[in-house]
């Protein structure tokens, strides 16, 4: 299969402003934005299944929102096949609208209660001009284990369960034969039971198909099954990234640490070591210089008031921790800030077992 | 073993809708001893939070138990009059952390008046013991203690939960039920709130159930778990003989279903099909339509929950607390290694699954 580059986000930052009183309007006083997403910069190639992790409020969902177009960016830009985001015309936000699709954490509100499957189906396919629709809809319900077709096509979401609901969404997100499909949270509402058929849904079909994923959660558990490469988020920065078995098995920046060891694993006999963390993030105002993790840190050191750039430590790993490189010329690297490089996300490894 | 604090006997429970019935309960038994955390498990309706409301007298009102008992100490209690569960069971002794509580913070009062409300009530704490506890509890689920006296409404909606867990755990009642207390948390919320369960059990002699679909939570902080499905019990028992010998084949799909970061490239199962919905008191496996193994027989008695046996341990099995439900509970562990090994051979020729390349 062809390697091509489909996404890259440059540098991304979404600020949203915040909302002024009537007095600090009338004595023109500022307040400092909410920096949801900062500098945050991927890749996405094809036949790619790309995490990102992070505990609530990291900035997910906006991270998102943004490369949906759903929101507009602040600063750094999105480039689709070369063409940048900032630059779109009508057109090519069509383009855009219809290669990249978007699965919603919940299924519950993200379908139209009161539309037939099938119009939830015909839909982007009337929007995108494309004939054949029911011949469509039908293969793509085929596709995700809702048979017979028929039955379900004339159906409305009240009358489906969370999975099948879930499915209906995947289907919704695939119709249109996209390059990339975004997910926020798809199976956190879901059943277990539920969640593992919607899992290997995904995963098969993002195979098959030949489509790219971004997938979103603070569950590595559920990502670690879709999922070739992960990168972790912590107050609207990546801080690491590696293939997934990498990142699971040797995450190198603290914050990585912690997630990954405060997740619950399904064995009594199992020990778990806890770096409990204290607390939970700041506010994403007025951070400043400095890691952002540096307040709830174990390996806290003095250069850590100063903002640690990427390092690559190894083939496809980095990190953003002072930990990880040589403070030789210190004064050089940090003082950049705002221009970390690009993370290549890689295919898997190969099946390491 | 001394008499359970909390024993459930065959406990039938009824919703009315309209015309007809809906059955949320069927038959269902467990117990719990002093200190002990139990987990009670299992997928979405299946009549875990009605059971959870029965014990606190608190069921919605078109619900009613039917038959069987509930006895605290030893006293039945299912039949206690509202002031007598005021009076007699309600935070003292039995707390609960209601489910997808966030919502129900009163948001004219400030969180703190709730708790001191609460501990006036209930104890004879001071003030300001009442509030040291409250701040120190506060503190654990990963909120300011100085935020305690502000109201619902200036906190997100993971930080209300939390406040919730908090004004639940404080005054160390005697069972605490905590419904799905997790699950709208993330993992790092998560650990810390698991954290402060383990800490409350190290510090007090007080007994939990905790239900939740997760079973890793389970497996890491509780020493028993009951299995439902679709109101039945299905298997109840230490978490480690649930955990070496799973019996029942809801809990053996269960268990293969479940994402283990350990093994992420493992397949996961998937369990097909859909529970029934009950009209009347189950007299069949509810299992029958999802069960790999059904006989006919599944379908016509509700499977006795019974002790296994036939396990390397000693004993003939006959006083064990590891406890099952299913007419084939002698066969079934070998079916299922039956099934997993031909699973594999097809798997190896091309199987529906997804993997990795
Ligand atoms: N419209 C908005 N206006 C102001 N601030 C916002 C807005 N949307 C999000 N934020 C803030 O941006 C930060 C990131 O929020 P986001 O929803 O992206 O988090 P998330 O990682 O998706 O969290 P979760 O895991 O809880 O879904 C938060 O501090 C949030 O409060
Ligand atoms: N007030 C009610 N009226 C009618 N049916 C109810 C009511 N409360 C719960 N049920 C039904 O009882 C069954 C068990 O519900 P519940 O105990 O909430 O399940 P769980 O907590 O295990 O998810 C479900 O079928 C549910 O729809
Ligand atoms: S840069 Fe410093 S504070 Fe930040 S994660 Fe690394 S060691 Fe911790
Ligand atoms: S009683 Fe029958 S249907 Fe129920 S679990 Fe056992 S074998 Fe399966
Ligand atoms: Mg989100
Ligand atoms: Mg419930």
């Amino acid at each position: 299969m062809t390697d091509e580059l489909l996404l890259q986000v440059e540098n991304l930052e979404k600020y949203y402003a915040q909302k002024r009183s009537l007095k600090e309007i009338a004595l023109r006083k500022e307040k400092d934005p909410v920096q949801a997403v900062d500098d945050v910069s991927m890749e996405v190639h094809s036949n790619q299944s790309i995490g990102v992790i992070g505990e609530s409020g990291c900035g997910k969902t906006t991270l998102l929102e943004v490369l949906m177009g759903l929101e507009p960016l602040t600063g750094g830009d999105v480039i689709y096949r070369g063409t940048r985001m900032s630059e779109f015309d009508r057109e090519d936000w069509l383009k855009y609208r219809r290669n990249v699709q978007i699965i919603f954490q919940d299924p519950f509100d993200s379908l139209d209660p009161k539309q037939r499957v099938r119009t939830v189906l015909y839909e982007p396919l009337r929007v995108h001009g494309i004939e054949d629709k029911e011949q469509r809809a039908r293969e793509m319900l085929e596709r995700v284990n809702l048979g017979p077709p028929e039955q379900f096509l004339s159906k409305y979401p009240p009358q489906l369960s969370g999975g099948e609901k879930q499915r209906v969404a995947i289907a919704r997100a695939l119709i249109l034969q996209p390059d990339v499909v975004l997910a926020d949270e798809p199976v956190s509402m879901l059943d277990v039971s539920t969640q593992a058929a919607v899992l290997k849904l995904l995963s098969h079909l993002t195979d098959e198909m030949g489509v790219s994923l971004i997938y979103i959660s603070h569950d590595l558990s559920t990502v670690s099954y879709v999922c070739d490469s992960v990168n972790v988020m912590y107050l609207g920065r990546l801080v690491e990234g590696a293939p997934t078995e990498r990142l699971i098995n040797e995450p190198q920046h603290p914050y990585t640490q912690a997630l990954i060891n405060s997740i619950p694993i399904p064995d009594p006999y199992h020990e778990r070591e806890t770096i409990e963390l204290e607390g939970a993030p700041r506010e994403p105002i007025g951070l400043g210089e400095g890691c952002r993790f540096r307040d709830r840190c174990p390996e806290r050191m003095d250069i850590c008031e100063k903002t640690p750039l990427d390092t690559e430590i190894s083939e496809h790993h980095q990190t953003a921790c002072h930990l990880y490189y040589d403070h030789e010329d210190e004064s050089t690297q940090v003082s950049t800030g705002g221009e970390s490089q690009p993370r290549e996300s890689v295919p898997a490894d190969g099946d390491d077992q | 073993m001394s008499q359970p604090i909390l024993e459930v006997d065959d406990l039938t429970i009824e919703f009315q809708t309209g015309e007809s019935s809906i059955t949320a309960v069927s038959d269902a038994s467990f117990s719990i001893e002093q200190g002990e955390y139990m987990g009670l498990v299992g997928e979405s309706g299946c009549g875990k939070s009605t059971i959870a409301k029965a014990l606190l007298g608190a069921l919605d009102k078109n619900g009613r138990i039917v038959s069987g008992k509930i006895l605290y100490e030893g006293e039945e209690i299912q039949d206690f009059t509202e002031e007598e569960f005021n009076e007699k069971i309600r935070w003292k002794e039995i707390a609960m952390i209601p489910q997808a509580s966030m919502n129900s913070l009163d948001p004219i009062q400030p969180i703190s008046r709730k708790a001191l409300e609460i501990a006036d009530a209930h104890t004879d704490l001071s003030k300001s013991e009442a509030l040291d506890r409250f701040k120190e509890a506060f503190e654990i689920v990963g909120l300011q203690p100085s935020r305690i006296s502000e109201y619902s409404f200036q906190f997100s909606g993971g930080m209300r939960q939390r406040a919730i867990i908090a004004l639940t755990l404080f005054l160390r009642p005697t069972i605490v039920i905590a419904d799905e207390p997790t699950t709208a948390l993330d993992v790092i919320m998560q650990d810390q709130v698991l954290n402060y369960i383990k800490k409350i059990r190290e510090e007090t002699n007080s007994s939990m159930m905790m239900i939740t679909h997760d079973i890793s939570v389970v497996f890491e902080t509780c020493d028993t778990m009951t299995v439902m499905h679709s109101g039945q019990v299905a298997e109840t028992g230490p978490v480690t003989d649930l955990y070496d010998s799973p019996t029942h084949p809801y809990l053996m799909l269960l268990q293969d279903a479940f994402p283990d970061i350990r093994y992420p490239n493992r397949d996961l199962e998937v369990i097909d099909g859909y529970p029934p919905e009950l009209t009347d008191k189950a007299d069949f496996c509810t299992f029958v339509d999802r069960c790999p193994w059904a006989v006919d027989e599944c379908s016509q008695t509700a499977p006795r929950l019974e002790s296994v046996t036939d396990r390397s341990v000693s004993g003939d099995g006959s006083d064990s607390t590891h406890k099952v439900a299913c007419i084939r509970k002698d066969e079934v562990p070998q079916l299922n290694e039956e099934r997993k090994r031909q699973g594999r051979t097809t798997a190896d020729g091309g199987s529906d699954e997804g993997d990795l390349p």
